[in-house]
């Protein structure tokens, strides 16, 4: 009985200390979710959708975008639980009041990760708005129930480093799935050994619009100077983080903050928000990607980009003008 | 010594596999085989073990296999039958299943005068209990235990079984209530990935 006691603490400690990162993050999360409680988001807005608008965006937390490209809504990746997995807190809370969304026309997913793919935030989103559709890559669908929404599976096989996915028009709206270095699967091992498919990016052109939302994806510079050669972006959302060195490059499957930056100039987009920080803590203290963005954003190599970069607190609203 | 060399070599084998590749090529060979060898994880129990005036609690495993489930809730991308690798999604958002359970004590019944080694067979629903039975989900089964006696007599008896469970329902606690007077019942850790 004491060597098997002996072994089983002996398989915890060399999971932890090979760097699996789903050990590392339970070891970092599972005392704070006993112990803290997640951050209230206070007077969040209560019109996050308006009339006579062009172009809005509202960062609910984590990768959670709602976007608003004039006559029509998307929301990105909802995750509105406080807790990931049932267990692992949240930080900060959501900053979208569901109860003041009025309009919702399409739900996009990128991939089925957990902090990506919210069950009970897309059944919410479901029985509030019956005639959205969700939007899902390649391999998502294993790792979906059914929903009473139109379910619409895009094809991302074709995307690779040089070429896009194949395009789907959706209510006037064009949805491209555009390449991303990132794996499918949910539960560790289908997603790092078996490397299930199932992650995209995604370009969203309506009108004289066009948003590219990254997802979750690692940096490759052939892959987005490509979207950025085939595609006029008027904004970008691009995740920061987890990184451990966050002002190095090298990461396989989340950019670093510097290497987020390179993304953003790779794509020539006219605007960027940075997401995918505060509100989980992966690695260090969940902001700290963010801290070594802003300050690389001070810094020479990137000072042309800082007027572009539009960073969001969590519940804010941007409405771009221009 | 050898436990620990298999578990160095697999950690091993697995940052090799994060760290050297960027592409996302399934791998259905190295599927099968991390599958098959994740299948080996027993689900420790106990067992009791009685003759009506003695008893006591024996430690043993159990192996889970599930040879077909068939799911309540599936997009229409899907199908909602699965042979034996059983995507969890499927399973704890509504289900039923027939399983097969391989069972071992570690040491022989010392009262109720049955073999250490037998075999369950039945059927469960599984079904969503919290964050569409992600986070909690809960079974109700019956089986049918195969187990000998010593002087090789079939001794098998019929069962109830309720479990509950996290983590994707990969993770989580089963009891069963036999119709047996010599072993009334047995508790498991539930283990199982796909």
């Amino acid at each position: 009985m004491r060597n098997i006691v002996y072994n089983i603490c002996y398989l915890l400690f060399a999971i932890w200390f090979s760097g699996c990162a789903y050990m590392s993050i339970a070891f970092n999360n599972f005392g704070d979710a006993i112990f803290e409680s997640t951050k209230k988001v206070e007077n969040k807005i209560q019109d996050p959708i308006k009339k006579d608008v062009r172009l809005s965006a509202l960062w609910a937390g984590h990768s959670t975008m709602l976007l608003q490209l004039y006559d029509k809504v998307i929301i990105f990746d909802p995750y509105f639980n406080n807790h990931l997995g049932g267990v692992f807190l949240r930080r900060v809370e959501t900053g979208l009041d569901l109860n003041y969304l009025n309009q919702l026309d399409i739900i996009c997913v990128s991939h089925s990760h957990m902090d990506h793919l919210c069950y009970s935030s897309i059944g919410e989103l479901s029985e509030k708005f019956p005639k959205a559709k969700l939007i899902f890559p390649y391999g998502v669908e294993k790792y979906l129930p059914s929903y009473d929404l139109d379910m619409i599976r895009v094809d991302n096989r074709m995307a690779s480093r040089k070429s896009n996915g194949k395009p789907v028009l959706i209510d006037s709206i064009k949805i491209t799935p555009v390449y991303a270095v990132h794996p499918g699967g949910r539960y560790a091992v289908d997603t790092y050994i078996w490397k299930v498919e199932g992650a995209t990016g995604y370009i969203v052109q309506y009108r004289d619009l066009c948003i590219y939302f990254a997802g979750d994806t690692g940096y490759d510079s052939v892959a987005f100077k490509n979207i950025g050669n085939s595609f006029n972006i008027d904004l970008a959302l691009i995740p920061v983080g987890p990184c451990r060195n966050c002002d190095s490059t090298g990461f396989w499957y989340h950019t670093s903050s510097v290497e987020s930056l390179e993304l953003f100039r790779d794509l020539k987009a006219k605007h960027m928000i940075p997401m995918h920080y505060g509100a989980i803590k992966y690695i260090k203290d969940e902001n700290y990607p963010f801290y070594v963005f802003e300050e690389l954003l001070n810094t020479t190599a990137y000072s042309d980009l800082k007027s572009r970069v539009k960073v969001l607190k969590v519940g804010e609203q941007i409405v771009f003008d221009e | 010594m050898i436990f620990k060399l298999i578990i160095t070599g697999f950690l091993i084998f697995l940052n090799l596999n994060i760290g050297l590749s960027q592409d996302n090529k399934e791998n259905k060979t190295k599927e099968y085989i991390t599958w098959g060898l994740m299948q080996m994880i027993p689900s420790p129990t106990l067992f009791q073990d009685t003759d009506g005036k003695n008893a006591r609690v024996q430690f043993g495993f159990k192996w889970q296999i599930i040879p077909v489930n068939i799911a309540f809730k599936t997009n229409k991308y899907i199908s909602n039958t699965q042979f034996f690798m059983i995507n969890p999604v499927r399973r704890f958002t509504g289900s039923i299943e027939a399983f097969v359970q391989p069972e071992i004590t570690t040491a022989e019944y010392k009262y109720s005068n049955i073999k250490s080694f037998g075999v369950s067979a039945g059927s469960r629903i599984i079904f969503p209990l919290v964050e569409y039975g992600e986070n909690l989900c809960g079974s109700l089964g019956m089986k049918y235990t195969f187990r000998k006696s010593f002087n090789e007599v079939n001794k098998g008896y019929t069962g109830l079984e309720a479990g509950i469970y996290l983590f994707g329902g990969m993770i989580g606690l089963q009891y069963t209530q036999n119709f047996n007077s010599r072993t009334n019942y047995n508790v498991s850790l539930y283990i199982k990935y796909f």
